[in-house]
């Protein structure tokens, strides 16, 4: 990695070029250029990834030795005397590189890499107009069965960039070099079509290969012959908050990389690749629609509020305004929910504004005390540094690619090891080396039986008391297995597995946090009970929650209800505001909203809950908009505005105020007042987090009404 | 290219091999500066001139790669009578789309064009004394006669194409221009 700069790393000297630089120890020839600026042509070198030494572009000339080295192999010693830039270097780096033109088919005019092609930019520099070698010219597949992208062997110059980011940081080892005849081809499990291989989608192949051997079928990387505006920005496609580099170009989205920033190690996954750029672009509706005659026809903003004002002022709601009721999605940004707080208690006069959340919204807050906080939770390093990865009710795969990827980084380099509790297989089943399939719902009761047999064996040195052991689950209730689905056997094997791990962390997901307080209690319990820690005093357990903004939702306090509890008898208009992409509703629960008098979404594209609204409103997308955000390390992240919208379509704040005004009130939304206090940190800073308990909770202790928590 | 000839203007001829004249249209978007251009050189030879012979040039400029023998024909012919000799373009100078046939067998690549194409009924290849015969393998101009310069680009725009000729109008060589020159 370029940047070997320990706090005890060791300076050396060295002389490039006739100039004295500084480099430390354990630093390449390259990375000494680079960070003392100058430049060394390179090809198979990938910042992140292990050099190889392959394209030999970066040869250079070290006094002394009498063969030319590659300067992103080579380590820079010190009193080394380098030169980058000789004609026989030049001359040698131009025949390379002919050698390349020649091997495959280069037909820059017609290749969607061209303007962002490593191979053409070298080609340039070294003012090569023509190729002084015959052509082979040979006939290569293209592999076009994947749904994103695309494989043209004839441009891959075979620097294995992708073999190696797919290995070392995307953890799936899908891609290989393959030989097939004379030819190395880059393969999918050896020969497998892209789309039908192990591959997870997440574009990191494209995005580090240097030419168009591998390009996006939704963002053609042809992006012109001019540098396109890139900006920083975070995901909001899960609730992990990687970061992105994004190009646009005038009001259009053309493509979301990977960008540099803590926490996701500098990749990105298939959802904030390719889901998220499908939904950045133009909102699928231009303007806003009123249910006339069952059919949604197109209207005027002025004529939506103040069809929307009548309904929220006439009739039942117009007597009793806390039959209106707002949801918003976790997904959207924090300023939007206090803005919908703000017109909801304002102007409307009602406070019954829930989020589209299940039970693990409230649970997760009662459970970890919360209180206006962010949960003690463990970050991504601390899954990082684990040497047992306990992955509870969660694909990773699903709800946040890049966590497991780093599942998978940390079981194939690190050799940690990956167990896997879950009722259903999940997209990183195969990595487990062991897999408990529960029953739904019995996790609690698992988990705590497995605290006990850690106790009563002795596995661990546990502060429990006798008495804290005696209210956990017991293996030896009548019908454990059968309830649990679980062998006694398996539960000792779990126990023994995470009491002989020095850092075992649990990674929870949906599946234990929609179960309610109970099943979160129980695996505090096994941190608490191990004492699993991390130095500065958060759980080692990990939360993946469902939407971007679940952990800052939770910064407002307890929602007035969530989609569980949301009373349906008592509401006649709701406003439902959704993020761009919301298709998991739970069973039933639009059937029941169908009768409501008025139901108006808030969206930036169709999705199920448009079906049954009686007026729907385009809103910006996530790239129109900025806003902030607590990603589930509890760090608070802005996203930025990459693109405008379009003139017809409006923001939340903007088209409330156009109710209000169609109610005839004022509304000045005032959205920093309504913010959370706790997230008045610094953009990239942790926001404070609630204490851990110390004590563990059990049903006993609980019907003792032991205030536990401390 | 300080010896010009008669009125002191330098002598040019272009011709157009295999390529799709797009190369050509592009040295005519030199705009205004044709004018420029006309006052330091005398287009004697072009496909949009009415001459027949290609007569002693010092500059000689090529559109197009080799793909029949009639390309090969004139290019020899404009090496023969040219000081100086050009490769316009991509396909002349780098091969490129004209090549890509070379990954076929020639008699395959004519079936498929006038015996299996969709459009064609009763389809024949065509054969006939006056049409030149194709080659073998297309390929770019260098690889049968000595080029003094290439312009890559398809087309090259107007201004590599303006910095490649004062380049050698001026005795300088015609090297690749950071910024200007470029092969999409
Ligand atoms: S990969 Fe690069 S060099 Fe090859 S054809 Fe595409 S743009 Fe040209
Ligand atoms: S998309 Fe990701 S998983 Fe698939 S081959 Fe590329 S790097 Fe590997
Ligand atoms: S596909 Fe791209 S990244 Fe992979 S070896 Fe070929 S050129 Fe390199
Ligand atoms: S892991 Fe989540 S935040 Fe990261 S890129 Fe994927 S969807 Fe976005
Ligand atoms: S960059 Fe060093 S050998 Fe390829």
């Amino acid at each position: 990695m370029a940047e070997t700069k320990a706090q005890d790393a060791i300076a050396i000297k060295l002389k490039i070029n006739g100039k004295e630089v500084t480099g430390y120890k354990g630093q390449t020839v390259l990375d000494v250029c680079k960070a003392s600026g100058i430049h060394v042509p390179t090809l198979c070198h990938c910042e992140g990834l292990k050099p190889v030494g392959g394209c030999r572009l970066c040869i250079v000339e070290i006094e002394g030795q009498r063969r030319l080295n590659t300067a992103c192999t080579t380590p820079a010693t010190d009193g080394m005397v380098v030169a980058t830039e000789t004609p026989r270097l030049h001359d040698l780096r131009k025949r390379t590189l002919e050698l390349l033109f020649s091997e495959r088919n280069h037909i820059c005019p017609f290749c969607p890499a061209s303007g962002d092609c490593e191979l053409q930019k070298a080609g340039y520099e070294h003012g090569i107009t023509h190729v002084r070698y015959d052509y082979l010219l040979p006939r290569l597949p293209i592999d076009n069965s994947h749904p994103y992208m695309a494989q043209d062997h004839s441009r891959c110059i075979l620097c294995s960039r992708c073999v190696r980011v797919c290995d070392e940081q995307v953890g799936a080892h899908t891609l290989d070099l393959s030989a097939r005849g004379s030819m190395t081809l880059i393969a999918a499990d050896a020969g497998a079509p892209l789309g039908k291989s192990s591959c997870v989608s997440c574009g990191m192949c494209v995005e580090v290969c240097p030419t168009g051997a591998l390009f996006d079928k939704l963002s053609n990387r042809s992006l012109g012959r001019q540098e396109l505006p890139t900006t920083q920005t975070v995901c909001t496609a899960c609730g992990l908050g990687c970061w992105t580099s994004v190009k646009t170009r005038g009001h259009v989205v053309l493509q979301i990389n990977s960008g540099k920033g803590p926490g996701n190690n500098e990749i990105i996954c298939n959802r904030g690749r390719y889901d998220a750029l499908k939904v950045a672009n133009q909102p699928a509706l231009q303007l806003p629609q009123l249910k006339k005659a069952a059919e949604l026809v197109d209207v005027d903003w002025k004529a939506f509020a103040e069809e929307l004002a009548r309904r929220i002022t006439s009739g039942r709601a117009g007597s009793d305004p806390s039959r209106v009721a707002a949801m918003v999605s976790p997904s959207l940004p924090l300023e939007t929910i206090a803005l919908v707080k703000q017109f909801m208690k304002d102007v409307v006069g009602s406070d019954r504004v829930g989020l589209t959340a299940g039970p693990e919204l409230v649970a997760a807050s009662e459970a970890f005390g919360l209180n206006g906080k962010a949960a003690p939770l463990a970050r991504m390093s601390d899954l990082e540094d684990s040497d047992l990865i306990v992955g509870i009710g969660v694909d990773l795969q699903y709800s946040a690619p890049v966590a497991a990827s780093a599942v998978r980084r940390s079981v194939n380099a690190r050799k940690a090891q990956y167990v896997e509790i879950n009722s259903r297989v999940t997209g990183l089943s195969a990595l487990a080396g062991f897999r408990m399939t529960i029953k739904p719902g019995r996790d609690s009761v698992v988990l705590g039986a497995t605290l006990r047999t850690m106790a009563e064996r002795n596995l661990i040195q546990s502060t429990l008391s006798a008495d804290d052991v005696a209210g956990l689950p017991d293996t030896k209730e009548q019908m454990f297995e059968h309830l649990s689905g679980v062998t006694v056997t398996e539960v000792v094997r779990l126990a023994s597995l995470i009491a002989g791990a020095r850092r075992p962390i649990f990674v929870i997901g949906s599946g234990i946090t929609a179960q309610g307080t109970e099943a979160i209690e129980s695996v505090i319990n096994l941190a608490v009970g191990g004492n699993y820690f991390t130095a500065d005093g958060r759980y080692r357990i990990m939360e993946i929650p469902r939407k971007a903004n679940t952990a800052g939702a939770r910064m407002f306090g307890t929602p007035a209800f969530s989609m569980a509890d949301f009373d349906f008898q008592s509401t006649d208009v709701l406003l439902l505001f959704l993020g761009d992409d919301e298709p998991l509703w739970p069973a039933g629960w639009l059937e029941k909203a169908r009768p409501m008098v008025h139901v108006s979404v808030f969206a930036s594209h169709t999705q199920p809950a448009s079906e049954i609204a009686h007026s729907l409103a385009p809103v910006c997308t996530w790239a129109q908009r900025s806003g902030t955000f607590v990603s589930l390390e509890g760090r608070l992240q802005k996203t930025r505005q990459l693109v405008d919208a379009p003139a017809s379509v409006m923001c939340d704040g903007e088209i409330l105020k156009a109710v209000a005004k169609a109610m005839g009130k004022s509304f000045t939304p005032s959205v920093a007042a309504c913010m959370p206090a706790g997230v008045k940190v610094a953009e990239g800073q942790f926001v404070p987090t609630a204490e851990p308990a110390r004590q563990i909770v059990t049903c006993k202790s609980k019907a003792q009404g032991a205030k536990s928590r401390v | 290219m300080s010896n010009a000839s008669n009125n002191g203007k330098i002598k040019v001829a272009t011709v157009w091999l295999g390529g799709c004249a797009g190369c050509h249209m592009s040295f005519l978007d030199i705009d205004e500066r044709i004018i420029e251009l006309a006052k330091l050189v005398d287009i004697v030879h072009s496909p949009i001139c009415d001459t027949k012979e290609i007569p002693p040039v010092d500059v000689g400029i090529v559109e197009g790669g080799i793909c029949n023998e009639h390309n090969l024909h004139v290019l020899k012919d404009l090496r023969s009578k040219a000081k100086v000799l050009v490769s316009m373009g991509d396909c002349a100078g780098l091969g490129s789309v004209p090549m890509l046939r070379n990954q076929f067998e020639l008699q395959d690549c004519l079936d498929r064009a006038y015996v299996a194409g969709e459009s064609t009924a009763l389809g024949q290849v065509p054969e006939d004394a006056e049409l030149p015969k194709l080659m073998d393998k297309v390929r770019p101009i260098h690889e049968f006669v000595k080029v003094e310069a290439h312009i890559p680009g398809c087309p090259p725009n107007a201004e590599a194409i303006w910095c490649a000729l004062t380049s050698l109008l001026a005795g300088k060589p015609a090297d690749f221009v950071k910024d200007v020159s470029h092969y999409d």
